[in-house]
């Protein structure tokens, strides 16, 4: 029995031993700032831990698409919500509805607003099955999602605390100022009664989001920006009858562009896939306008609890108004 | 998944190894094949059905085989004397025809899937210079993981019941799982019936020694790959794609980097390999044993991916020398060039369908069957120049085995073994013939910044450091000690300090996650 016993215990020695291991250096490798120099991989969607915690209105989750479309600080100007765009380039939905997670661990939205681009980003079921493992290897273990910091570790990354003290003045917005244009006009929207396949792994946590927005009592938005390179008429149709099982409103405002005053050849960064400065303030201007109708965000401009917005909102204004101007 | 996947290391091979052991022993087979086959599932989804199809096809033909023989061998003992060779002649004939169209069947799917567009480019390309339109259309097939490996394991069954060296498996089981066992599917090594599929089929217990020594193995493997391998990729890729743009030293850096690459790649995958088998109680013959030791490119080719060289020197040289034609060759070589270039005559034909096959089995192109044609000619430049060779060195009183010379035969055989891995590697023949002249020829030095092809001062550091390591673990084995026996007898905080290291030297200093691309084992690709 006794000799049994050993190889049990004596792994479970070296179990616990490597879990401090672990824990140690998950700690020592993970940034303890929320800046770009400390390590933090796109520190410009959370920008938002700097925030005073359950003071953001809105929050818009996705892909590249939401922060070269969408504005907050243009809708704080305007309608004196407050907003963040935690969207990242290539974004996949597993980490759309981590980043939302994450968000929500600080913040109290009345509003999540999802852009649909990511869900048909797959590289198939076992691909997708692969990744997302990965995804919440790294999640649950930051030493697998920062061990490459090994590069650039301080002695702060020894002995200091974890400090998020950077706000992001461009609400996670990121403003480009090149254009290229999208030669294929504005009926890109061949309509069809087809609906493109999404994805299983896509499904699962497009569910989650729902299920974490019902259960967080936040309305959830579907949307898509204009982007002719990306979008057509057969996602635009799986994206409805997804967001319409879940009873979800749907805001497809590829259908909108010529509405919103889109000039393909001025409004575009990339020749149609993603809107530029001037593209996004038209975007922007829709969405503010549909918001204002449908939902009713607070307007915190007056509020003095938020006077940091209106300096945000200064900082905002000279960066734009610089890269418009050079 | 591939093996240093963390859906496989952390959920994939624990819950086979729990659902192995929590099955009754005569069922342990049915999980190890059921986690096959999902292994090549997740893989190769549909295709699967080739791996499928070819179990079915040896477990048939192989019982044909037995059948014939065990009718045969009852007339031939019933027969007369006078009558028995003209039964064991038919019986010969028999089985023949049978092998064959098994074989057929075999190396005719792996034809089809991964060289018909290869032949079929070289005919148009001969239609096309003759003025005529093109025949032969490009497939757009998938290829099966491992096709290339288990196709050699399913010949060489079919071959060795031929033989009588083993009988006819009546467990199709048993058989499918000798065929696609998941730790061997992606890159081998190509083990023989013989070898493994008793020990597959037995379903011994997982063992507390086994399984540490096991994951000793693979850890070491994971190392290998994972800081080493997958470090180096970006350099190399960045050199071999954009050769044009750089300077004679930098393509010769790009050419050592991409054969340590390989290495590290191909036989850090090999010991998860060995490290995973050992776990289930499955001993598999080693595919590497220290190549870069070699002294000749002859004795390098019995080191390195030895079960390949193992399986062409049973399958294909052997047959070949002792067939009836070229033994006549030999008999009348030897007569008018003596002992020694005599035999050669028949040897070098046969050497050459050996490096034409090796070379052709890398891959559909050019530059494979190059690289094969190149090995060819070093090791029959050894052959004929062997007696001169000997003289010198007699006359000379250097002693080829040891000191300096021995060192220098080490140097040489690593340089040529290097500048075959360029054209290996090379995106195309001519590609390969660009670079080799670059770097025979251009001898300007790069500045530090033209180094620097994705790679920082840190990856350096990391790397030197690891190819130390290996570099000393190799020399330590090359002088037969028993390392991890050594380990294992040391005391447990300094063994525990000593797997610690290795495992955070893996999740630190491995190349994975965010910034690198992963690297998938580079002889699946094969």
């Amino acid at each position: 029995m006794e000799k049994k016993k050993r190889p049990l215990l004596r792994s479970a020695a070296f179990l616990l031993i490597f879990s401090l291991l672990i824990a140690a250096s998950s700690w020592m490798v993970m940034p303890k700032s929320n800046i770009k120099s400390s390590g933090m991989r796109n520190a410009r969607a959370f920008g938002y831990l700097a925030e005073q915690t359950d003071t953001i209105d809105f929050v818009v989750i996705g892909d590249s698409e939401t922060y070269s479309s969408i504005s907050p600080m243009q809708l704080w100007k305007d309608y004196g919500y407050t907003g963040y765009v935690c969207g990242t380039p290539g974004q996949h939905m597993e980490d759309t509805y981590l980043s939302l997670e994450k968000f929500c661990e600080t913040q109290k939205p009345k509003l999540v607003i999802l852009e649909a681009n990511a869900m048909f980003r797959s590289s198939g079921f076992q691909e997708d099955v692969q990744r997302v493992f990965f995804r919440e290897v790294e999640k649950t273990l930051p030493l697998i999602e920062y061990h490459d910091r090994w590069k650039n570790l301080s002695l702060q990354d020894f002995t200091g605390q974890i400090q998020y003290n950077w706000i992001n003045p461009l609400k996670g917005f990121v403003p480009t100022y090149a254009s290229k244009p999208w030669k294929g006009g504005h009926d890109y929207m061949k309509k069809t009664d087809k609906a493109r396949d999404v994805e299983e792994v896509n499904r699962h946590y497009f569910d989650k989001i729902a299920s974490l927005c019902r259960e967080k009592d936040i309305r959830l938005l579907v949307i898509n920006a204009p982007a002719p390179v990306n979008w057509n008429y057969q996602k635009h149709n799986a994206i409805q009858r997804l967001a319409k099982g879940y009873g979800l409103p749907y805001l497809d405002m590829n259908f909108s562009a010529q509405e919103m005053g889109i000039d393909w050849d001025k409004d575009s960064r990339d020749g149609g896939d993603h809107m530029n400065v001037y593209g996004a303030q038209k975007v922007t201007a829709f969405l503010g306008k549909y918001l204002s109708k449908e939902y009713r965000l607070p307007d915190h401009r007056e509020d003095p609890a938020y006077v940091s917005w209106a300096q945000n909102y200064k900082e905002y204004e000279k960066t734009i108004h610089k890269g418009m101007t050079q | 998944m591939s093996y240093q996947a963390p859906v496989f290391l952390l959920l994939f091979f624990p819950l086979t190894l729990l659902c192995y052991q929590l099955t009754p022993q005569r069922h342990r087979w049915k999980t190890l094949l059921g986690a096959s086959y999902l292994f090549f599932w997740s893989i190769s989804g549909k295709l699967l059905l080739f791996l499928v199809l070819s179990t079915f096809s040896i477990h048939h033909f192989g019982l044909w085989l037995d059948s014939i023989r065990r009718d045969a061998d009852a007339a031939i003992r019933a027969a007369e004397k006078p009558e028995r060779k003209a039964l064991k002649e038919a019986r010969k004939h028999k089985m023949r025809g049978v092998l064959a169209a098994g074989i057929l069947l075999q190396l005719g799917t792996l034809l089809c899937l991964k060289y018909a567009n290869f032949f079929g480019a070289n005919v148009n390309l001969i239609f096309r210079g003759l003025g005529m339109a093109e025949v032969i259309p490009t497939f757009q097939w998938m290829l099966p993981i491992g096709i290339s490996f288990y196709t050699m394991q399913a010949v060489s069954y079919l071959t060795d019941v031929y033989r009588g060296t083993i009988t006819a498996d009546r467990s199709l089981g048993r058989l499918a799982l000798y065929m696609g066992f998941f730790p061997q599917l992606m890159e081998g090594p190509i083990c023989r019936y013989s070898q493994t599929a008793e020990a597959l089929f037995a379903g011994s217990p997982i063992r507390y020694d086994a399984l540490t020594r096991g994951a000793q193995r693979m850890l070491y493997g994971l190392f290998k790959k994972m800081v080493i391998a997958d470090r180096l990729n970006v350099f190399v890729n960045t050199i071999f794609t954009h050769y044009q743009e750089q300077k004679g030293p930098v393509i010769l850096l790009g050419m050592l980097a991409y054969t340590c690459q390989l290495y590290m790649d191909f036989s850090g995958i090999m010991d998860m390999v060995m490290g995973m088998g050992e776990i289930f109680g499955v001993r598999m013959p080693e595919n590497f044993r220290r190549p870069f030791f070699s002294k000749s490119i002859s004795e390098f080719w019995t080191r390195w991916h030895i079960t390949l060289g193992a399986w062409f020197r049973d399958y294909i040289y052997y047959p070949l020398s002792l067939s009836g034609p070229l033994k006549k060759t030999t008999s009348a070589c030897r007569k008018r060039l003596g002992n020694h270039f005599g035999p050669l005559v028949a040897g070098t034909i046969a050497l050459f369908c050996v490096w034409f096959c090796n070379g052709l089995w890398h891959g559909a192109a050019w530059s494979y069957l190059f690289f094969g044609m190149y090995h060819f000619f070093f090791i029959v430049l050894a052959n004929l120049t062997e007696p001169f060779t000997r003289k010198v060195l007699d006359a000379l009183h250097i002693q080829r085995d040891k000191g300096w010379y021995r060192i220098f035969r080490i140097l040489r055989t690593a340089g040529i073994v290097c500048v075959g891995e360029l054209f290996f590697r090379a995106n195309g023949l001519k590609a390969g013939l660009s670079m080799f002249h670059k770097m025979v020829t251009d001898f300007s030095l790069p500045s530090l910044e033209e180094l620097a092809l994705g790679i920082d001062r840190y990856d350096v550091l990391i790397l030197v450091v690891a190819v130390g390591i290996v570099l000393m673990v190799s020399i330590l084995q090359e002088q037969n000690i028993p390392l991890r026996k050594k380990l294992s007898a040391a005391p447990t905080p300094l063994r525990w300090s000593v797997y610690y290291a290795a495992i955070m030297a893996v999740i630190i200093f491995g190349a994975y996650g965010v910034g690198y691309v992963p690297v998938e084992p580079m002889y699946a690709g094969f």
